[in-house]
């Protein structure tokens, strides 16, 4: 009787991985070497938040820390930093979901770029600690920026590309027992 | 039943808070271990890379294809204002190849004159570029040599026109080329004619700036900026780029090589220099030259 439903949370589990591997991988490809004019979003952190916000059990924490593991590891990011706060942050933000499920976007909006906000400041502030030479400020600044503005996008994606939609109060009654 | 339940969801959900904070931990503790001992978590970071890129090949190159593709056809749009500038270069340099010939016509004459034996040491591996750093924050590029084709840590790479980078980081089929605009990089450079020495740093922008330079005033934009061998790093007299003065009036590097586009890299092979460390050395009462590479390795 729960087959279809499994079966179906695992879809969505393999879709969100893919689609992030596919996001590292096609950030890899060796196009231009020159410093962008404007600093590129992180598009792993906008998909991330988009699933999680929606259907948590698509994004559950195993498949969460391979991602930002994998993606510290090839980005030449410090090892472990980056994964940890996204995880850190991300186990905070799972159990408010059930609050944007009746609310209006602009709200789960101001939440990602406070949550995205906080993952940044944390990060520079260990770095800055630890004496590890970083960018410039203003660098970072547009780079904030650029991610909170392609995060309505990466939504949108998921929403209508992708079909991942918040819960129902039908199907989180289904699911109700594995929340 | 519906009371044991309960208790086994209980128990699960602290089973996972435990699983949850001790990956926390791990995480941490990962971060501390990379900045306390970065050589050594450095070379697990390029052997997994080594590992895993391999396998990405059949995603990676027809990304790469795609968006060369795409830089192509933009670049038709420019072609024929491109046509007429390269029609205006081709005559300036043929009156230049005429003087280039008879300069190394006498060049020839004058070395043999002198009986000089060339410098052998510019002998080079040449790599395709795998993938770029992937990250907003670092520049960086990896090619397909590594420790099996003899690649060696500290190694200068260029492409046809100038300086791009050192390798850092060298896997069994991959090394890691961090390039100099780089906020890592830092190249011991003089510049030409003023023969002044200065430090070039990588600021993650697209010119590196020069910095530590003894007098600003002798300095001019549109000279040559070539690494200086200072520190037995890179060899002598690699060109890296041209002075600009920015609009703050600091003096940035305009990088001879073409980073919009750097699809091959020579490695150059560094010869292993002799360095004169004690005062006896010089006169040879040791016998044994000391390899600086060997040295800084170590230190």
């Amino acid at each position: 009787m729960a087959e279809p439903i499994t079966v179906s949370i695992w879809f969505g589990r393999v879709l969100f991985l893919g689609c992030a591997f596919a996001l590292i991988v096609i950030s890899l490809v060796p196009f231009n070497f020159n410093a962008p004019v404007l600093t590129p979003p992180d598009l792993l952190f906008a998909l991330t938040f988009a699933v999680l916000l929606r259907r948590p059990d698509f994004a559950p924490f195993w498949s969460l820390l391979i991602i930002f593991l994998v993606s510290d590891l090839l980005q030449m990011r410090p090892i472990g930093l980056w994964s940890a706060i996204v995880l850190a942050i991300a186990e905070f933000s799972r159990p408010q979901e059930y609050r944007f499920r009746e609310l209006a976007f602009p709200f789960e909006w101001g939440f990602v770029t406070l949550m995205l906000l906080v993952a940044l400041t944390l990060n520079r502030l260990v770095l800055t600690v630890s004496f590890v030479p970083q960018v410039g400020l203003s660098t970072l600044l547009l780079h904030f920026v650029a991610t909170m503005l392609a995060y309505p996008a990466v939504v949108a994606v998921v929403h209508y590309g992708l079909r991942v939609r918040k819960f129902t109060p039908d199907l989180a009654a289904k699911l109700g027992h594995r929340l | 039943m519906a009371r044991d339940l309960t208790a086994e969801k209980q128990i699960g959900r602290s089973i996972r808070r435990v699983l949850i904070g001790l990956t926390f931990v791990f995480l941490i503790a990962t971060f501390f271990f990379w900045r306390i001992d970065n050589p050594r978590v450095e070379r697990f970071r390029i052997s997994v890379v080594d590992k895993i890129l391999p396998s990405f090949d059949w995603a990676l190159v027809p990304a790469t294809k795609t968006a060369r593709m795409i830089e192509d056809f933009q670049s038709y749009n420019r072609i024929y204002e491109q046509n007429q500038e390269l029609r205006r270069e081709l005559q300036r340099l043929k009156g230049w190849r005429e003087a280039a010939l008879q300069l190394e016509e006498k060049n020839a004459r004058l070395l043999q004159l002198n009986n000089v034996r060339l410098d052998p040491k510019f002998s080079f591996i040449t790599g395709v570029v795998l993938t770029d750093s992937g990250s907003p924050f670092s520049r960086s590029a990896l090619v397909n040599v590594g420790r099996k084709d003899g690649i060696v840590d500290g190694w200068a790479a260029m492409d046809g026109f100038g300086l791009v980078g050192r390798i850092s980081g060298v896997g069994a089929g991959v090394s890691r080329v961090v390039l100099l605009t780089d906020t890592d990089s830092r190249v011991p450079v003089t510049i030409q004619p003023s023969g002044q020495k200065a430090i070039m740093v990588g600021l993650n922008t697209s010119a590196p700036q020069l910095q530590f330079l003894t007098s600003k005033d002798e300095v001019r934009a549109g000279d040559r900026v070539v690494s200086s061998g200072d520190g037995g790093v890179f060899p002598a007299g690699l060109l890296a780029g041209h002075i600009n003065i920015n609009s703050e009036g600091r003096l940035i590097v305009r990088l001879a090589a073409d980073y919009q586009r750097l699809e091959f890299l020579r490695i150059l092979r560094a010869p292993k220099g002799e360095a004169v460390g004690e005062s006896d050395a010089l006169i040879g009462l040791q016998n044994d030259p000391v390899d600086t590479r060997a040295e800084q390795d170590d230190g």
